[in-house]
């Protein structure tokens, strides 16, 4: 037996769909992700960091719709918006478990726009699961690199095209 | 601060401290060796074809194809009828007896292994879909896809036996093809030409919704003869969509009939000039032979008339090539078309003509630049390869994003954007820069690998990795911080992330299964380049080897071992330990400073070195609070209660000055041989410092290391320590430095040219850093400010939402 669902086609809360298709010929704009996981008194806390090209958030945001339309990535709404947009397309899962993210706040230094998360856990996790859909919904050939760190460990997920969840072992 | 001690004796083999610390970790043992192996033994054995140099061999030999295709657009219908005949010609060592023709446009057929090993995705832990991959699926039922073969023919007419396997066609030939023989045959086929944006794929048609018009781009479109070489026999790796094409060179002559108002750009020259442009078009063309700047062909107020209508008559553009290695065009009726003359010395053409097609919907950007940046790379690769081979270079816009490259023709993406509000259309920072970056990118490709005809089914990074480098190259010529690849000016900071990150696979990685496609096969290896020509090899020797490389494989085939082989060779700095970290492990740059001692030479001499010593010793190993803290309570010692204990060691501490000391110093003096003692009276009178540095390799590429010393009279020093230290321990090295001030602080890599992932260890003493979101929670301010707003846009995000339908479910079948 097949069991049924109700399946949803997606688009974004924030931005607008819109797809910027190309071929694989030419380089991929990308989004890192750092997961840093670090002990704390009860359990662990992991900061999370997302850094994105200026560019690239600001080429969003002229596609956007909602009144973002010609807003600055410098201006502190469009930072707002830009992280809010964000941690709506990243989620976090310890064992099979969703965990809450709390969005601490972005801003922009150099050439990137950062937006900073936080997460507590009460128990070292055993497996992680990501889903980060970081402006593939924008840019057709945009990438989603996640680092999830413990100490010098490192574990990497990659998210490209249409990818969804991925899971790596605490490392 | 960096502390000084003496150093005890002067050993006469001190300099040995330079190779390496003497007692390490077992594992550092032989790790030099390891890291500094020979890479022959990895390197395919070189032979009659291939020498140990890099250079092809005395035997050497590569195939040809030459082709004559009619082949009709027809719009109606977006479908390509053609005709081709091939004449195959062998210089292979060895007979053949069949042929096989690359078909890549049954990766779109819904029976191929590219279709039928798609995966799905989930979202949020669900099964789901997006639009795009919805809109692909329906796309597929449409109408199908794939060459339909109609006629394979020999010389004479008769049917030759093919068969089809995925992206590939064999052809048996009727007696064996000898080496040096000639065959000729022909093939007719036709496809339905894919719609690129819902598609996907480096060819097809663009449809612009808003006035109903089309852009045609052909590229993979006709049968091509497959590689056969002297590495692998024939190449049979069917096409997945990520490893592009290796292809046979060959002559080329082309007739394209598309609708008579359409403008057709192609791979090749224009033969037929009077037959499909109007004499004004051929006029401006030889003023624009002559412009040094853009001169436009087709204005866009003509391209705007021009794509109003639809005209169903035809005419026929033909084209003629000679060597390349494969054959693109473009066609429509919207193109506006601009040209500029490249003048270059040492070439087969001393013009090139310089040219650019795209719509209405691409300006103003693209008049700007475009064909102002295909001039600008053909002005810089030409430096760094040989002069442009070929008649014409173009850039044309068939798509919004994206780039793809063909001979004498790319096809590029970036358009400028229309703003809701104000209904102007204008260009971010972002599409400038990337049309440029683009544009130097994909004309690049024109010389590795279009000429430089290196195998992309296999090694991606050896086009990719090499073009990126000169792209790069190119970019910091355009302008000075010109927002470079992955945005950055600098492409070793941009590099580091990937590079430490965990499931990498190694550059050395066959194309199909590369992972991080974009880090891997072009940031990589373009930054390995950048670190080998900036510090590694230095401008003079990488210059003369990449030259070198150019011009052996110009027109060949090289492979990755002949790229290794001929920048050492050509050089004559050894690389193995080089191609080795960076090509065939995923090991990153991260060395630290871990310690920094300082010594000055000890005097030996007692009178001079004893009261130092106290003084050290007063410093090293402050008063017990017991001690102290009983004399401040007045607690008389024994010693103090009882004078009868006090000897003489009570008024001499151990560092006071005996007879035996002297004679001891003296027997030191007078044991000295002639050159030791001119070694001690200089070392005397220098007075200098001696610093034992030492580097821990945390990343495993072992690193040249710039180091700059900090004096603590406010002055540097810039050093370079060749990478060879790591010879013998690659984990672990002590380097000495001897100067006659004293150093205040070390600092490694400061202008960060070797790609080190962590900065974070390269001072000595070490700098405190903290984690960006500690920082930006510490200032309250800031943080309070964005909360607010946020806490506003969510509200706000709420109360939009009532009505708001933006997902839309589907209703499950039964
Ligand atoms: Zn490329």
């Amino acid at each position: 037996m097949i069991k049924k669902f109700a399946l949803y086609l997606f688009s974004v809360l924030i931005l607008m769909q819109f797809s910027i298709t190309g071929a694989h010929a030419h380089r991929t704009q990308m989004s890192i992700t750092t997961l840093e996981y670090l002990p704390a008194a009860a359990g662990m806390t992991i900061e999370i960091t997302h850094k994105i090209h200026y560019h690239d958030a600001q080429e969003a945001l002229l596609l956007s719709d909602q009144g973002a339309t010609g807003m600055s990535v410098m201006e502190l709404e469009a930072q707002a918006r830009f992280a809010l947009y964000t941690s709506q397309n990243f989620s976090l899962w310890h064992d099979n478990a969703k965990t809450d993210v709390t969005l601490i706040g972005a801003e922009v230094d150099g050439d990137y726009i950062y937006i900073y998360q936080e997460a507590t856990l009460e128990t070292a996790p055993q497996t992680i699961t990501v889903d980060c859909y970081i402006l593939r919904d924008v840019f057709g050939s945009f990438g989603n690199h996640v680092n999830i760190r413990r100490g010098r460990n490192v574990q990497t997920l990659i998210f490209q095209g249409d990818e969804g969840v991925k899971s790596a072992p605490l490392p | 601060m960096i502390r000084v001690k003496t150093l005890m004796s002067l050993v006469a083999g001190a300099g040995l401290l330079l190779s390496g610390s003497i007692a390490q970790a077992d594992e550092s043992i032989g790790s030099g060796a390891r890291a500094f192996k020979q890479l022959e033994e990895i390197l395919p054995s070189p032979n009659v074809y291939r020498d140990a140099s890099g250079a092809p061999g005395p035997n050497y030999w590569q195939q040809e194809a030459d082709y004559k295709i009619k082949v009709r657009l027809d719009e109606q219908n977006r479908r390509i009828i053609g005709a081709e005949t091939i004449t195959y010609t062998n210089n292979a060592p060895t007979s053949l007896r069949y042929l096989w023709v690359q078909l890549d446009q049954n990766k779109f057929n819904n029976g191929s292994i590219s279709r039928r090993t798609e995966t799905a995705s989930k979202r949020d832990g669900k099964d789901s879909l997006s639009f795009s991959a919805l809109r692909r699926e329906q796309s597929h039922e449409e109408r199908p896809y794939g060459a339909e073969i109609k006629a394979v023919k020999d010389a004479r007419g008769n049917d030759l036996k093919y068969t089809i396997v995925d992206t590939m066609m064999r052809i048996d030939l009727p007696a064996p093809l000898k080496t040096g023989g000639q065959t000729v045959f022909s093939i007719d086929w036709e496809h339905n030409i894919i719609q690129e944006a819902s598609i996907g794929g480096r060819g097809g048609y663009e449809w612009f919704e808003e006035n109903d018009t089309y852009i045609y781009f052909l590229a993979q479109w006709f049968p091509r003869m497959a590689a056969f070489t002297d590495y692998t026999g024939w190449q049979h790796k069917q096409f997945l969509g990520q490893g592009e094409f290796t292809l046979e060179f060959g002559d080329y002559d082309v007739e394209i009939t598309v609708p008579s108002d359409h403008i057709v750009s192609s791979t090749g020259v224009l033969t037929n000039p009077g037959a499909v442009l109007t004499k004004t078009q051929r006029d401006r063309l030889k003023q624009a032979e002559k412009s040094d700047k853009p001169i436009y062909i087709v204005t866009p107020e003509e391209a705007l008339e021009n794509e109003q209508d639809k005209e169903t008559d035809l005419k026929t553009w033909k084209f003629s090539a000679e060597n390349v290695r494969d054959f693109a065009w473009s066609s429509s009726r919207k193109y506006i078309w601009d040209a500029m003359a490249h003048h270059q010395e040492g070439g087969k053409y001393d013009t090139v003509m310089a040219m650019s097609f795209f719509p209405n919907e691409a300006d103003p950007v693209w008049s700007l630049y475009s064909t102002q940046a295909v001039v600008h790379t053909m002005d810089v690769y030409s430096k760094y390869s040989f002069p442009y081979p070929y008649p014409v270079a173009q850039s044309v816009n068939t798509w919004a994003g994206g780039g793809m490259e063909y001979p004498m023709i790319t096809f590029n993406g970036y358009r400028p954007v229309l703003d809701k509000e104000t209904g102007q259309k204008t260009y971010s920072r972002r599409t400038k820069y990337g049309l440029i970056g683009v544009v130097i990118h994909e004309i690049g490709h024109i010389y590795f690998p279009m000429v430089v005809n290196s195998d992309e089914r296999r090694w991606t990074w050896m086009d990719e990795g090499l073009n990126t480098f000169l792209e790069y190259l190119a970019e910091v010529e355009w302008e000075e911080n010109f927002p470079a690849f992955g945005n950055k000016t600098n492409l070793l900071d941009s590099i580091t992330d990937y590079m430490t990150s965990a499931n990498q696979v190694p550059i050395m990685t066959q194309s199909d299964s590369v992972i991080s496609f974009g880090p891997n096969a072009y940031t990589k290896p373009a930054s390995a380049l950048t670190v080998l020509r900036e510090t590694v090899m230095g401008r003079e020797q990488f210059d003369y080897a990449f030259k070198e490389y150019a011009r052996r494989w110009k027109f060949k085939r090289p492979t990755p071992a002949d790229f290794f082989r001929t920048m050492e060779d050509a050089s004559g700095v050894d690389l193995d330990w080089f191609w080795r970290a960076w090509f065939y492990t995923n090991d990153h740059v991260d060395i630290g400073i871990t310690d920094v001692r300082s010594y000055t030479v000890s005097t030996q001499d007692p009178e001079v070195e004893f009261p130092q010593d106290r003084a050290q010793k007063a410093k090293d190993q402050p008063e017990p609070l017991q001690q102290s803290r009983n004399r401040e309570a007045g607690i008389k010692t024994r010693l103090q209660r009882v004078p009868a204990l006090k000897d003489m060691y009570n008024d001499n501490d151990e560092f006071t000055v005996t007879n035996k000391d002297r004679n001891e110093f003296n027997s030191f003096l007078d044991g000295l041989k002639p050159w030791q003692k001119r070694v001690y009276e200089k070392a005397m009178a220098d007075k200098n410092f001696i610093y034992f540095v030492d580097f821990k390799n945390i990343g495993g590429v072992p690193s040249p290391l710039p180091v700059t010393l900090h004096f603590e009279d406010g002055s540097s020093e810039d050093m370079l320590i060749p990478a060879e230290i790591w010879r013998f321990n690659s984990m672990n090295v002590t380097k000495m430095i001897i100067r006659d001030k004293k150093i205040a602080s070390v600092e490694l890599d400061r202008h960060h040219q070797t790609a080190d992932a962590d900065f974070g260890n390269n001072h000595f003493p070490q700098q405190i850093s903290q984690s960006r979101i500690k920082l930006y929670k510490s200032d309250r301010k800031r943080k309070d400010l964005m909360a607010d707003m946020l806490v506003k846009l969510k509200d706000r995000a709420k109360a939009e939402a009532k009505g708001d339908d933006k997902e839309v479910p589907l209703t499950p079948a039964n």
